[in-house]
Parts: structure tokens; C-alpha cells; sequence
């Protein structure tokens, strides 16, 4: 057996990559994760009078207070080419913030990305802020702005869906101390949602 | 205990003597030293009685008087917003460099004040109090400045017990994470590391306080899912832009994962340059992580402390339940 001598290899360990390249290369994700579907779908949403998944939250929650959870989660398909499109973010903004200084868990759906529609880990993504929001005893807000279940997941996404899995059977037992979901009708996954800002499921 | 003036021990040296023919000073045996570093018995040991009692009084200003009892606020005069320049130069840019997590830690809380506890038992994490935006937790941190921050028994030992601690007197917990995994070795095995190391893992499971991470550099291996991971009810996790979250660290990896390749290649440390390479691009960064919600966020270095505050601030209502029973079955 040939083994490679710990000299040889030592300078294969110096990392390529500094603290300042890193840090940009974050910097330069962080941006690109807040861009949602791009410039061009979001003159689109604007043309028909919507604002922005981000625009929402802005209005919403106090000014400075949104604090952003999974920005760079993206989804693990790789079906009807899927593989080779990943957004950060995956089509929805979820996180916290204050309204009046009291916190509420949010997530925003947005319509830019996979016309917001709802695949594995999306679902994932609005379950985890329900959790919190169970578990920190506030409310959640959902605003909804999505065409459904993304059909490329098949039923996976049916089987992510939060509705059943967190609004459901998570926060039923907890309906007392915590008024979870006050935007979410807790319905079958597939049937017509309602929300303050758009129908869903066309 | 005081150096020099207090001893413990179960039998003293003339019994010791008697029973095994082990000749030992009394200093030797039970002094404060000996507890404070070698046996863990002690968590503080001080150079006088005056100093030592005020470090009972010093101790008072983080715990609270019971376990139903909130824990004291501390004076919040460093400023919330506070970010920190120099925390881009904690860590080296080389992922073999040791550094001193004392220095995140003390940038990162109110006035730099972080009160040790265990401070010369088990090195190689680090565990104690501080305030942060006035509000009293509890840290356990990787040291990759000793053992480059590796659990073995002791520290695990350490931190369960110090978690433990925090859970009961509702402290929150922050976890600062630089682990390259579990000490390899006969004496470790053989000492019981899986269970002694199954008790952090506990530990950190069954607290319900709020817990959050921030993984600095290395979180390999088991020892990852160990320092208070998503997968363990941890409420808020992040990661610098220089965290590593992988199974272990490139290195290792392909020398497993690609060993017969890397022998039958005519240029063997070309074949693992490259293996490393692409182990290094696919996992020796947090994105992997971040892309499926292990992480909630990867934050700028400088931005810790106001990300860790909010955060907390957001998780002072947090309620949790541990399953109905008697009492928790940690591995003892």
C-alpha cells in the first residue's frame, strides 16, 4: 500500500478560502437569497398591484424587528429538472418579529419563486416557526400568495404539507396556551386556503 | 476551595498509606489544586479565603435562589447593537490553527465578562457564566486551543454536568462550537467514552431552557449532533461563514472514502489533492447545512452578539415538556 506522507499533504490542508473570502461569498448569498424570483417576476407582482413576500413583512412587523430564519434552504428535488433550479429560500420568507413590540412568528409566501408553491422543504420551513411559536407562546401570521402544492414533488409535498402536520396535529393540543395559526385554516391540504392577502390554490 | 488551607478526601494519606502502600501529601491528594484540575471534584479553587468568598458573591450575581426563581439581570450597559470587528481575525484562516474561544466568548458578552467555572478541569470546553443584553446564561464552548476543543470523558463529564446545572436553574444555554469530534484511543474507550459522552448528548436533550449555537469552525461527527444541534431541540442555531459541518474533515474523509482509488492512482497525492478538494467544496462549509434548515441562519461574525440577543429576547417565553416520569435515566 502506497500511503501519501503527512509532509507531502500538509499544505492541502491550508484552507483556500480566508475569513474576509467567506464573508463575502455570505455577503453575496444573503443578497442573492433576498432576491427571490427576480426583478423581473417581481415587477410582475407589483404590475398587479401585490407587493413583495419581503414588502409584506416590512409593512407588517415593526420597523428593524424581522429576524430571518432558513434563508438559504432550497429544496432536494430532482425531478422534470427541478435539480437545476434552487432558489434560496425556496419560496417562502419565515422568521419572527414584533408587532407593537410583541413577538409573532411569521411566514410570507412568495409568489415569485415556484409561483409559491409548497414542496418539501418550504413546508419544512413554515412547520419549524410553528413549532417556536408553540413553544414561545405566540402567535403566527401567515400571509398566503401561493398556487399550491408544487406538482414536480409529487407527493411529497402533499406529505410535507404543514397544514395537517404542524397547525393540526401540533398545535391542537397547545390551542389553549398558544393561538397558533390565526391565518390558516387548518383544512385538507389540497382544499381552497384563505388569508388576508390573496386567495390560494387557483 | 482555598489553595494551601483546604483539603478533601475520603480517607487521608496515613490510611492511604496503610491500605495501598502510596506514599502522598495531603496537597497531593486532596488540596484545592488537585480537585480544581485533576479529580473535578472542585469547581473553583482561589489563592485566599477573602478571594474565595468573593467569588461566592460574584457567583450570586448569575444564578437565581431557586429553580422557580428568575435568574438576576445583569447591568446592560454594553450596548445591545454592539457588533465586533475583531471577531473576522478569531479565527485563523488555516482550519488546523488553534485559537483561544475565550476571545469570541468575551467579545461577545455584556462588558467581556465571562465567569468560569471548572476553568483548570478539562480545558478542552469551556463552561461558565455571563450576561448577555442583561439577561444571565450559561456557556459551553469548544476550546480548540487545548486538544484542538475535542471531547473526550472529562469534558463531557464537565459540560453535562454544567448544562445540567443551567436546565435547573433556568439559565439559557449558548453554545460556541468548534469540535473536530470524540477522542480516539484505547484509555477513552476503555474509560466508557460512549457512555460518559452519552451524557452530554442527555443532557443537552432534556434541557427545555432555550439553547443556542453558534458554530464557529469545525462541527464534525457525532460530537456535532452532541453541542446542542437542531436535531436536539436547539431553538436557534447559526454558523459563521467559516464552519465547517461535515461526518469529519476532508482529510479523513477521502482517505476512507477513496483509499483503493488513491492506491491504485499512479499519482497518489494528486488523487487525494483532488478527492480533498471536492470533499472540501461539497461539505467544508455551512451552506449544505443551511440549505436544509439545520441551521436557521449563517451569520456575519461581527453580527453575533446582536443576533444571540435578539434571539433570546424572542425565547423568554419559551415553554417545553419533557415526557411524563419519574425522573430522566442518564447514562451514569
Amino acid at each position: 500500500m502506497r500511503v501519501v506522507s503527512k509532509g507531502k499533504m500538509a499544505h492541502y490542508f491550508l484552507n483556500p478560502m480566508t475569513m474576509r473570502e467567506k464573508l463575502e461569498l455570505l455577503q453575496k448569498r444573503r443578497a442573492e437569497s433576498e432576491e427571490g424570483g427576480g426583478a423581473r417576476r417581481l415587477k410582475s407582482q407589483h404590475e398587479k398591484g401585490k407587493l413583495s413576500a419581503r414588502e409584506r413583512l416590512d409593512l407588517l412587523l415593526d420597523e428593524g424587528s424581522f429576524v430571518e430564519f432558513d434563508r438559504f434552504v432550497v429544496h432536494r428535488s430532482s425531478d422534470f429538472g427541478l435539480e437545476d433550479q434552487k432558489v434560496y429560500g425556496d419560496g417562502v420568507v419565515t422568521g419572527f418579529g414584533r408587532i407593537e413590540g410583541r413577538l409573532v412568528y411569521v411566514f410570507s409566501q412568495d409568489f415569485t419563486v415556484f409561483g409559491g408553491s409548497l414542496s418539501e422543504s418550504f413546508a419544512e420551513k413554515i412547520v419549524k416557526v410553528m413549532d417556536l411559536a408553540i413553544r414561545n407562546g405566540a402567535p403566527v401570521i401567515g400571509l398566503n400568495d401561493s398556487g399550491g402544492a408544487r406538482i414536480q414533488e409529487g407527493v411529497v409535498s402533499l406529505g410535507a404539507t404543514p397544514w395537517p402536520r404542524a397547525s393540526y396535529r401540533r398545535s391542537r393540543p397547545f390551542s389553549a396556551p398558544a393561538p397558533a395559526g390565526p391565518c390558516i385554516r387548518p383544512r385538507s391540504p389540497t382544499s381552497r386556503t384563505w388569508c388576508g392577502i390573496r386567495r390560494t390554490c387557483s | 476551595m482555598v489553595r494551601h488551607t483546604s483539603y478533601m478526601f475520603v480517607t487521608g494519606p496515613n490510611v492511604v498509606k496503610t491500605v495501598t502502600h502510596e506514599d502522598v501529601t495531603m496537597e497531593e491528594l486532596g488540596g484545592a489544586d488537585t480537585h480544581a484540575s485533576v479529580s473535578g471534584v472542585a469547581h473553583f479553587a482561589m489563592d485566599s479565603e477573602a478571594q474565595c468568598l468573593q467569588a461566592i458573591r460574584d457567583l450570586f450575581r448569575f444564578i437565581p435562589s431557586n429553580n422557580l426563581d428568575t435568574p438576576p439581570r445583569g447591568a446592560a450597559s454594553d450596548p445591545r447593537d454592539r457588533r465586533d470587528e475583531s471577531l473576522l481575525d478569531v479565527v485563523p484562516d488555516n482550519p488546523n490553527k488553534p485559537y483561544d474561544m475565550r476571545e469570541v466568548i468575551t467579545r461577545v458578552v455584556d462588558d467581556g465578562e465571562f465567569y468560569e467555572v471548572h476553568k483548570d478541569y478539562a480545558g478542552n470546553i469551556l463552561c461558565g457564566f455571563a450576561h448577555l443584553g442583561g439577561m444571565s446564561i450559561g456557556i459551553v464552548a469548544n476550546q480548540p486551543a487545548v486538544l484542538a476543543g475535542v471531547l473526550d470523558i472529562n469534558a463531557s463529564v464537565k459540560a453535562a454536568r454544567f448544562v445540567r446545572f443551567c436546565d435547573a436553574f433556568n439559565l439559557p444555554i449558548i453554545t460556541f462550537e468548534d469540535v473536530p469530534g470524540f477522542l480516539p484511543g484505547v484509555a477513552q474507550e476503555h474509560g466508557g467514552i460512549i457512555r460518559h459522552g452519552a451524557k452530554l448528548l442527555f443532557a443537552f436533550c432534556e434541557a427545555t431552557v432555550p439553547k443556542l449555537t453558534v458554530i464557529t469552525r469545525k462541527a464534525y461527527g457525532g460530537a456535532y449532533d452532541v453541542m446542542s444541534s437542531k436535531h436536539i431541540r436547539g431553538d436557534y442555531n447559526v454558523a459563521w461563514p467559516t464552519a465547517e459541518i461535515a461526518v469529519m474533515g476532508p482529510k479523513g474523509a477521502v482517505e476512507i472514502l477513496f483509499r483503493r482509488d488513491i492506491i491504485a492512482s499512479s499519482d497518489p497525492a494528486g488523487a487525494t489533492e483532488a478527492r480533498i478538494q471536492e470533499y472540501r467544496d461539497k461539505f467544508a462549509h455551512p451552506y449544505v447545512a443551511a440549505g436544509r434548515g439545520y441551521l436557521d441562519d449563517i451569520i456575519d461574525p461581527r453580527d453575533t452578539r446582536p443576533s444571540l440577543i435578539e434571539a433570546l429576547e424572542s425565547l423568554q417565553t419559551k415553554r417545553d415538556r419533557n415526557p411524563p416520569k419519574k425522573h430522566g435515566n442518564i447514562p451514569l
